[in-house]
């Protein structure tokens, strides 16, 4: 039996149920606002927006449904909560425990490093999903009184997008953890890589010499080929997952071979 | 069979500080080792370079006959440890915790109620609430609870008052009737002189002695206190072997024994003696005294200036 998954989610369950909430509260109401985003009013109020704004923000096509999601819901707060939420469940897989001293129990136990490490890793899979997983039911019944007009498959692959985004940096704040063991250095640089990330993919490719920098970003590829138009993106899916697990085998890695908690 | 722990010139630096020294340590299999020394000296880095929580930057070793870091996982299944700080998420029930320590290993939790009712523990009650004391009783319960070959015990009495400090004392006695190995640090004698079979001693990262407690307690000094009834009775002890130091104030005499109490005791019967009292010896004492000069010597040859004063 996982008994370390089990008690790592049997731990978070109260915090896990907030985010689950707040996360569900925040996807309701933006979507349910699109009727009045609809009015005339609006309309042209967004339209005179500077372009380079409604690029970055994915503000350009208010009118239908799919591209309300794109510009709301998905465009910058969900996804920022979904990544702020992923990247402190990895910094609890093991730096948290590690600067709070309460890995060496764990450690004296007849359980592997990697075992310890992977199936709080499940943990994470599990909770990133159960927040996803919020997001589509909300958005699935939210869809027909707001009119949004966008098909279960489409929301669901949007929302596999979101949730291989929020796996990648809980995976690099593992991997930060595991290497640094310090749970500031991992809000440091999981924090700065998703904001350099967000800013890369958002506003780098305006500027001609620096569009090559958006592939670097997992916001590219989470976003990119338009899922809620054109379905699941399956290479974008694919290199966010490719990414996950090199973080995930270099932190279990890393923490195989270092001392722990000097 | 194989030593229960042996260790080989181990040593750790972390960084350019120094954690352990070249340590020379061997437990035999069934006895209570009693592992002294100030803080900082050590303790706690050889146990956790026993563990595998942290790797030795030179030396080795063996426990229960494996090596921590390969064997890891199967040994560890054969080792109760409780952490000299036993630090753990103050959000879970004792209960939660234990249960999910049980399941790590397989104990059935009849036994983890067994013992937390033996130590009076409250299960129910968040960790965080409870003291320092009882929070001792959750590591000391899932130290005991698979009735492992060798129990590693950092500082197991810290916060403990002292009826569950005399039942842990009994506990220690039953592990080692069983025949399990005990390995316990302290920085008082007092601690472990009574459950320890031996003592060894570290400073500065090195072992400076390794002694019998019994052949302690035969060299030991015990201060006594005796009150006659008759004042002019206070001057029979002066001349009895083994007595010295003594002194005299009206009808009380205050002196220290050495060795066995025999002479004194036959002294003494030939008056009328109001009140007597004769105190646990302090082995701490003795033992420091005894080994100050080992120790001097040992700094003084110590290799590439190791010798730090203690």
């Amino acid at each position: 039996m996982p008994s370390v998954l089990v008690k790592a989610l049997s731990d978070a369950r109260s915090s896990l149920l907030g985010w689950m909430i707040g996360i569900g509260l925040l996807t309701a109401m933006y979507a349910a606002y699109f009727p009045s985003m609809r009015k005339p009013a609006m309309t042209e109020a967004m339209e005179s927006y500077p372009e380079a704004l409604k690029e970055a923000f994915n503000l350009h096509d208010m009118s239908t449904g799919a591209g309300y999601l794109q510009g709301t819901v998905f465009g910058l707060l969900v996804p920022l909560v979904v990544v702020i939420f992923t990247i402190s469940v990895g910094a609890r897989i093991t730096a948290t425990d590690e600067e709070n001293g309460t890995l060496d129990l764990l450690l004296s136990y007849p359980i592997s490093r990697a075992r310890l490490v992977l199936e709080r890793c499940g943990a994470m899979l599990v909770s990133t999903l159960a927040v996803s997983l919020i997001v589509l039911l909300m958005l699935v019944v939210v869809s027909e009184p707001a009119d949004l007009g966008v098909a279960v498959d489409k929301l669901a692959g949007m929302t596999l997008h979101l949730a291989m985004l929020g796996l990648c940096f809980g995976a690099l704040a593992m991997a930060v953890g595991c290497l640094a063991g310090r749970r500031s250095m991992v809000l440091a640089a999981a924090g700065a890589i998703a904001v350099v990330g967000y800013l890369g993919d958002s506003f780098a490719p305006q500027i001609e010499n620096l569009q090559w920098m958006q592939h670097l970003s997992p916001f590219f590829y989470y976003d990119d080929g338009s899922p809620l138009k054109e379905g699941v993106q399956w290479a974008n899916v694919g290199v966010l997952a490719a990414v996950t697990v090199v973080f995930l085998a270099a932190g279990t890695v890393a923490f195989q071979r270092r001392d722990v908690a000097v | 069979m194989a030593e229960a722990i042996l260790t080989e010139r181990l040593t750790k630096f972390y960084g350019r500080r120094r954690g352990l020294d070249g340590l020379d340590l061997e437990l035999r299999p069934g006895e209570v080792f009693g592992y002294l020394g100030p803080n900082g000296a050590g303790k706690t880095t050889t146990i956790r370079l026993l563990l595998d929580i942290i790797r030795p930057t030179s030396g080795r070793a063996r426990v229960l006959g494996c090596d921590p870091y390969q064997e890891g996982v199967a040994l560890r299944r054969r080792i109760g440890y409780l952490p000299g700080d036993f630090a753990v998420d103050g959000r879970q029930s004792a209960d939660d915790l234990l249960a999910f320590l049980g399941r790590l290993r397989g104990v059935p939790r009849r036994r983890v109620t067994d013992l937390a009712d033996r130590l009076g523990l409250d299960l129910g009650a968040r960790i965080r609430s409870l003291s320092k004391g009882n929070r001792q009783k959750v590591g000391l319960v899932q130290a005991f609870m698979h009735s492992p070959e060798l129990l590693i015990l950092d500082e197991p009495t810290s916060g403990l008052d002292p009826l569950i400090q005399r039942e842990f004392v009994s506990m220690v006695g039953e592990a080692k009737d069983a025949g399990q190995t005990v390995f316990m640090s302290s920085h008082v004698m007092g601690e472990v002189q009574q459950t320890a079979d031996r003592v060894g001693i570290i400073r500065a990262g090195r072992m400076v002695a390794v002694e019998q407690v019994e052949a302690l307690r035969d060299r030991s000094m015990r201060r006594v206190e005796v009150h006659f009834e008759d004042p002019a009775a206070a001057g029979t002890l002066q001349a009895v072997p083994g007595v010295e130091d003594v002194s005299i104030e009206g009808s009380m005499v205050r002196c220290r024994l050495n060795g066995r109490p025999d002479a004194m005791i036959r002294a003494l019967g030939q008056h009328s003696v109001t009140s007597l009292l004769v105190e646990e010896p302090d082995l701490e004492e003795l033992f420091y005294a005894y080994y100050s000069d080992a120790d001097a010597d040992h700094a003084a040859t110590g290799a590439k200036g190791s010798g730090h004063s203690a």
